[in-house]
């Protein structure tokens, strides 16, 4: 039996989804251990290896692949515990790096502090060198004065040096020569150079990306170290990957050279997983998301392709590379309701977090939340919180509601908990409807998929508000992202800027750069064992009128040549991009092209997922008793069923609620349920044409 | 028809909806806009209003656009009533036809449900240039108005869905960037255009009587909250002043600003009376710019939970005589009010209110005082022009908070987004030399104020027009710190010339660059707040550590004696200073 096993490490579970050969596939846990997250991988793999009737040896000689979505790098700069980092730059510009482009977002807030600086100013160096944009060299790299840098951060115990100039990426001869010195100073360094992780213009951008990668490289590389060479000596001998922030996966050597693109290791494997569900239903246009205590994550997909965003910020700290655009849009369940001083309702932006949580946890959590509301309902079961594993305390929700929220409004408690969560279900909506807009895109001809946890509570409502008319829950919708792991290929984004008009561009430098990417990315994916034949390459061009500040992305032709021809019709594709995202476009103005951009792909192996068989029981049998709880204008006694229970073809009519172990699925009276031939949830709006197909049991040829 | 019609969430939720079609108009400027000033630098303001023009609500990526927006949409409103339609979309420039100044053009579309008015959505922001004899707008020589640039009254730039070529092309013949311009007008009708989808959406799903209910009650509870937070501020009179260098045109003359507070009950009163008469050159500031000033200068003061829209401004009274500095007579020129004279109204707005609310209170920030340059670009062949936001100083210190590092000039309160310097150079013939953190410039205190930053660029090309303007570059009107907490020294400009002559460079003046020229400015950081001697050691020494304080200011104004060249902390000597007076 040949296993494939899908990691992901969270804030408080560690997720397995083992699939095997026949396309059976079983779910397990173990407890995060946050301090030496191996630990919680180790102890779960033996659960896993038990479930089987295996040791652990033999469980990991029958596994082949091993997916893996690490938090080491995220974790690492949230609590600022990096490595001890030194910063070398161009003399005349130390500081652009921590002036963060000199912006405070939230300007009224005149009570705040930028996120402490990754590189102290004592420890961010300056040597004379200058590049001009042509890359003609103004200012020689003043070598002595690089060799005095590198002894420095040697004295002063520095682990990880980032070296990052101006204009580098057209000419990176200094960065490289820098590199060489300081690697000879300090030869067990981890050196991170902007010309390598990110060749690209905008100085603080590929700064940032260049100190990040250095700060939170030693670590995962001694994490990946470790964690190869404990799975090796208990036997296992397959392939490693490790999940990046882009949607796909690559080797462990590459992630701890390229640690940057593991920031979002494991949520952007939820994208991935949504696609996956999303077309067992022919769904092509999704909006995954994924509710958890502390934040609302959303993101995107068109045509079955996630939207990639070099925009991205992690702990207020700017990453440029290539990340898939996963939105925080709110404090999750621990969003805290108030009354402000004009009478009016408010829920977050202050969250209540982990500790102390919601009052209903009994951590002395004093301050109403969404959490609690959704207990006074009736959504949750105090009882079956977590499957048990957690008891809820409903007087506490319903002494802090009533205090802070129903007596200042005049409301009995219900009808206060009703409009908290009717509030947070808004508040959502529209941070939805920014971020679509933002894209240029309308959420109506979007189907929601949601993760586990308290995301489908709040589904169907968000969904109602948006205009949306079909919500999948995913049946393994509590180990999503672990799923989304076993499905991600070998993907690596390279690029290189050519900043120049579109009709003065020379095609033989756009040959040499798109040739040095493609090769970079050939020896790089056969390195990590994938085959000539199994790589795909995608070519885009950044583009913008001559004047603006920003790009659009243009997809070209799959594997082609990029030629004149093939430019011209990316040319085309961006007025139609620009119309399509921004409301018009100006055929005929002049355009720049910014960035040249390659995607390489190795397709790996996927799993195959194994259809339920439809049994003879009808959802009756998965009743498993009734509850009141709050739908419209009062409270209404509905069946609960028990989601295991649920097989392919069950129809249930909202109002209702479904409990899994970790999932409550709240189904509004807006909606009906059909249970799925894989066991997902599929629920449409009343009086929309539902997607039945999936819920029959599948024709003979599809399963081949 | 009665306000408490509607349950309260219905109303929680409907503010949450305005505010976010506020914030979907601004994502389409941000996206869409041709010149950097909207892009980048984030100049610009969303805005939705009710049939009654009353503001609703608003996302202000620049605070000084704020209060400015209900004028600019009143006088349209007023002009074309009776010819309002849909599909229309109308613009306004015009300084004394409603609008702030002349760069800031406004475009608003109206919102109707089955042929009723319902709503407005307003896209205002700064562009690149308005014509006018001055450099990317700026023109520190103009008499009046008419000099500054092209006057736009209440215009239909759109009507009933049909462009208004005969418009379009007035206005382009006008410019001398109409690249920017066109792209930047066709992105601001893009943004009311979402606006309207978003409205429109809105009202199909809870009809206008609802919203109305719902709109009447935000607009209450803002109101209320902010009479709530002023009741807090001790009643009384308070009374600062501030100058500004010059106007451009009398050289030698500061000119002042002199407000009187009053605080009494729930209600706030700002009087403007005694400030200087009218000035002859461009700091001149209309109505608008003059109440945006001030709300700046009280809601930076007030909690940032407040929600902006016309209820919030009801407790609010602000007073400037007609023909004054603050409020002058047409056709007087007004185009710097928006930079040097709202900088200098929120300053006498912080020094007074210190005296009643010093813990909520930041200490003075750095002054704009950069050029604005244009001229031909042979690397690109193209003409450029470019405002020179590199130079942007710091953030003034509040209690328990440092001031933010080179965050700008106080009218944007840290939105203004500083350029990339490798764009930079793509667009413009420049060659950065310097940019980075001025040592010592930050105003010493308990909490520091934030550090200004040395920005110097050699100039590749010949003839580019200079325009520089701003203040903040004398003893007199350099930030100053609060409650004990010390100023800075003010901001200083100089040009380089390529034979190594000096010429020093003044606010509000002409300039011409050549191919050689070194252009150096060194701005202010902001002031401090508190007894700098009551600044822990630890962060004394780290600041020197960074190379941001240097050891002399260390000992000298600090009391904290560290060796220069260990930086190890005289223990004894500082006990010793930090206890004598």
């Amino acid at each position: 039996m040949k296993f494939r096993i899908g990691i992901d490490v969270g804030g408080t579970f560690t997720d397995f989804l083992v699939t095997n050969e026949d396309g059976q596939s079983h779910i397990f846990k173990s407890l995060t251990t946050p301090r030496d997250p191996a630990q919680g991988v180790f102890e779960g793999l033996a659960v896993a290896a038990k479930g089987y009737g295996l040791d652990l040896a033999g469980f990991l000689a029958n596994t082949t692949t091993i997916v893996h979505g690490t938090t080491i790098t995220t974790n690492a700069t949230l609590t600022g515990r990096g490595a001890r980092t030194g910063f070398i730059t161009t003399r005349g510009f130390r500081d652009i790096l921590n002036m963060r482009r000199g912006l405070r977002a939230n300007q009224y807030e005149s009570k705040s502090s930028p996120p402490p600086a990754l590189v102290p100013r004592s420890r961010i160096a300056v040597v004379s060198e200058r590049v001009d944009l042509n890359g003609n060299v103004l200012v020689p790299l003043n070598e002595d004065e690089v060799w005095e840098v590198a002894r420095s951060f040697k004295a002063g115990a520095v682990e990880a040096v980032a070296i990052s100039f101006l204009w580098s990426f057209v000419n990176p001869a200094h960065e490289r020569r820098a590199a060489e010195i300081v690697s000879e100073v300090m030869p067990n360094a981890y050196i991170s150079i902007s010309s390598e992780v990110l060749p690209e213009i905008r100085v603080y951008e590929r700064h940032s990306t260049t100190v990040l990668n250095a700060y939170i490289g030693p670590p995962l590389a001694r994490y990946l170290d470790s964690l190869e060479k404990a799975l090796a000596s208990a036997g296992f001998g397959g392939i490693l990957l490790i999940m990046q922030s882009n949607g796909g996966v690559m080797s462990p050597q590459m992630a701890s050279r390229f640690a940057v693109n593991t920031l979002l290791s494991g949520p952007a494997a939820g994208p991935i997983a949504g696609i996956h569900y999303g077309k067992i239903h022919g769904y092509d246009n999704i909006i995954t998301c994924d509710l958890g205590g502390t934040s609302f994550d959303v993101s995107l997909v068109r045509n079955s392709t996630p939207v990639v965003t070099t925009e991205s910020e992690v702990g207020g700290y700017h990453v440029a590379v290539p990340m898939l655009d996963i939105h925080t849009v709110g404090a999750g369940g621990g969003s805290i309701a108030r009354v402000d001083a004009g009478g009016i309702l408010r829920v977050g932006p202050h969250s209540a977090g982990a500790d102390p949580g919601p009052a209903c946890y009994g951590n002395g959590g004093d301050q109403p939340t969404t959490t609690d509301a959704d207990l006074l309902l009736g959504y949750l079961d105090p009882d079956y919180f977590h499957g048990g594993r957690i008891k809820l305390d409903t007087e506490a929700a319903h002494r802090v509601v009533k205090e802070r929220v129903a007596d200042p409004l005049g409301l009995d408690v219900t009808a206060a908990a009703d409009a908290i969560y009717r509030l947070a279900n808004a508040h959502q909506a529209a941070a939805i409807g920014v971020v679509s807009v933002r894209r240029g895109l309308d959420p109506r001809e979007f189907a929601l998929v949601v993760a586990g946890g308290a995301g489908p509570i709040h589904a169907a409502p968000i969904a109602e508000e948006l205009g949306i008319t079909t919500i999948l829950v995913p049946r393994e919708s509590s180990v999503f992202c672990a799923a989304g792991m076993l499905l991600s290929d070998l993907k690596h984004d390279y690029v290189r800027s050519y900043p120049v008009e579109f009709d003065k561009i020379d095609m033989v430098r756009v040959d040499n750069l798109y040739l040095e990417m493609k090769r970079q990315a050939m020896t790089t994916l056969k390195a990590e064992g994938i085959a000539e034949g199994a790589i795909s390459l995608g070519y885009a061009v950044d583009l913008r009128y001559v004047g603006q500040f920003n790009e659009v992305e243009v997809q070209g032709l799959h594997g082609g040549r990029i030629d004149r021809e093939a430019l011209g019709k990316m040319l085309d594709g961006f007025h139609r991009r620009h119309d399509e995202l921004f409301g018009y476009s100006m055929p005929g103005a002049p355009v720049e092209l910014i960035n040249l951009r390659l995607t390489a792909r190795g397709v790996t192996k996927k799993p195959r997922f194994e259809e339920m068989k439809a049994g003879q029981a009808d959802s009756a049998a998965a009743l498993k008793g009734r509850r009141p709880a709050y739908f419209g204008n009062g409270f209404l006694t509905v069946d609960v069923f028990e989601g295991l229970k649920l097989l392919p073809g069950h129809r249930i009519s909202g109002p209702a609620i479904i409990e899994q172990p970790t999932t409550t699925i709240v189904v509004t009276p807006a909606f009906n349920v059909v249970c799925d031939r894989y066991g997902n949830y599929l629920l449409h709006a009343k009086g929309e044409p539902a997607s039945d197909v999936a819920a029959e049991p599948a024709r003979k040829e599809t399963t081949q | 028809m009665s306000s408490n019609s509607i349950e309260p969430v219905l109303v929680a939720v409907i503010g949450s909806r305005l505010e976010a079609i506020t914030k979907e108009i601004g994502e389409t400027m941000l996206r869409t806009s041709r010149s950097p000033i909207f892009s980048e630098a984030r100049d610009f303001v969303t805005a939705v209003f009710d049939q009654d023009c009353r503001l609703v609500a608003q996302t202000h990526y620049i605070p000084v656009l704020a209060a400015a927006t209900p004028y600019a949409q009143r006088a349209i409103a007023k002009a074309f009533e009776g010819d309002i339609n849909e599909g229309d979309v109308f613009i306004l420039n015009d300084p004394y036809g409603g609008n702030n100044h002349a760069p800031d053009i406004s475009i608003t579309r109206p919102v109707f449900l089955n042929g009723e008015l319902c709503f407005w959505a307003m896209a205002k922001g700064h562009h690149a240039d308005v014509g006018g004899g001055g450099v990317a707008g700026y023109n520190p020589a103009a008499h009046n108005a008419w000099e500054e640039g092209l006057r736009i009254p209440p215009l239909k730039l759109v009507d009933r869905g049909r462009l208004r070529s005969d418009v379009w092309n007035m206005i382009l013949r006008n410019v001398h960037l109409t690249f920017l311009v066109d792209g930047d007008l066709q992105c601001q009708i893009g943004a009311t255009a979402i606006g309207e989808r978003g409205l429109k959406a809105l009202l199909a799903k809870y009809g206008k009587a609802t919203l109305d209910a719902a709109i009447e009650q935000l607009l209450n509870a803002s109101e209320m909250e902010v009479r709530t937070e002023i009741g807090r501020i001790p009643d009384g009179v308070y009374t600062a002043e501030r100058a500004i260098d010059h106007d451009g045109i009398e050289k030698d003359k500061l000119v002042t600003v002199r407000l009187q507070v009053t605080v009494k009950g729930d209600t706030i009163t700002f009087d403007y009376s005694h400030s200087d008469p009218q000035a002859k050159g461009y700091i001149n500031s209309t109505l608008p710019n003059t109440v945006s000033a001030t709300h700046l200068g009280l809601f930076a003061s007030l909690s940032p939970d407040i929600h902006y829209n016309d209820g919030a401004t009801r407790p609010i009274v602000v007073v400037a005589p007609q023909g004054s500095l603050l409020n002058p007579n047409e056709p007087a020129p007004t185009t710097a009010c928006t930079l040097s004279t709202a900088e200098t109204i929120t300053e006498t707005c912080w020094l007074a209110l210190a005296q009643a609310i010093p813990g909520q209170v930041q200490a003075v920030w750095s002054r704009w005082c950069a050029p604005a340059t244009m001229g031909w670009n042979p690397h690109t062949g193209r003409f450029f022009a470019d405002i020179h936001f590199i130079s942007k100083g710091g953030g003034g210190a509040t209690e328990g908070y440092d001031g933010w590092d080179h965050i700008g000039t106080v009218v944007c309160l840290g939105g203004l987004r500083s350029p990339d310097p490798e764009l930079h150079e793509l667009t413009s013939p420049y060659q950065l030399l310097d940019y980075e953190y001025l040592p010592d410039s930050g105003g010493p205190g308990r909490w520091r104020g934030g550090m200004g930053v040395k920005y110097r660029w050699k100039v590749l090309a010949d003839e580019i027009a200079c325009a520089n303007f701003g203040s903040g570059i004398r003893p007199e009107t350099a930030p100053v710190g609060i409650e004990g907490g010390l100023g800075t020294a003010p901001s200083r400009l100089r040009i380089v010339h390529q034979d190594g002559s000096e010429q020093a460079v003044d606010c509000n003046s002409f300039y011409t660059l050549r191919r050689g020229d070194v252009f150096e400015i060194y701005s202010a950081g902001g002031g401090g707040f508190g007894d700098p001697r009551k600044r822990p050691v630890e962060q004394v020494l780290t600041d020197v550590r960074d190379g941001l304080v240097s050891a002399v200011i260390a000992r000298d104004v600090y009391g904290v004696v560290i060796d220069p060249l260990t930086l190890v902390v005289d223990e004894a000597a500082t006990t010793k200073l930090r206890t004598t007076a």
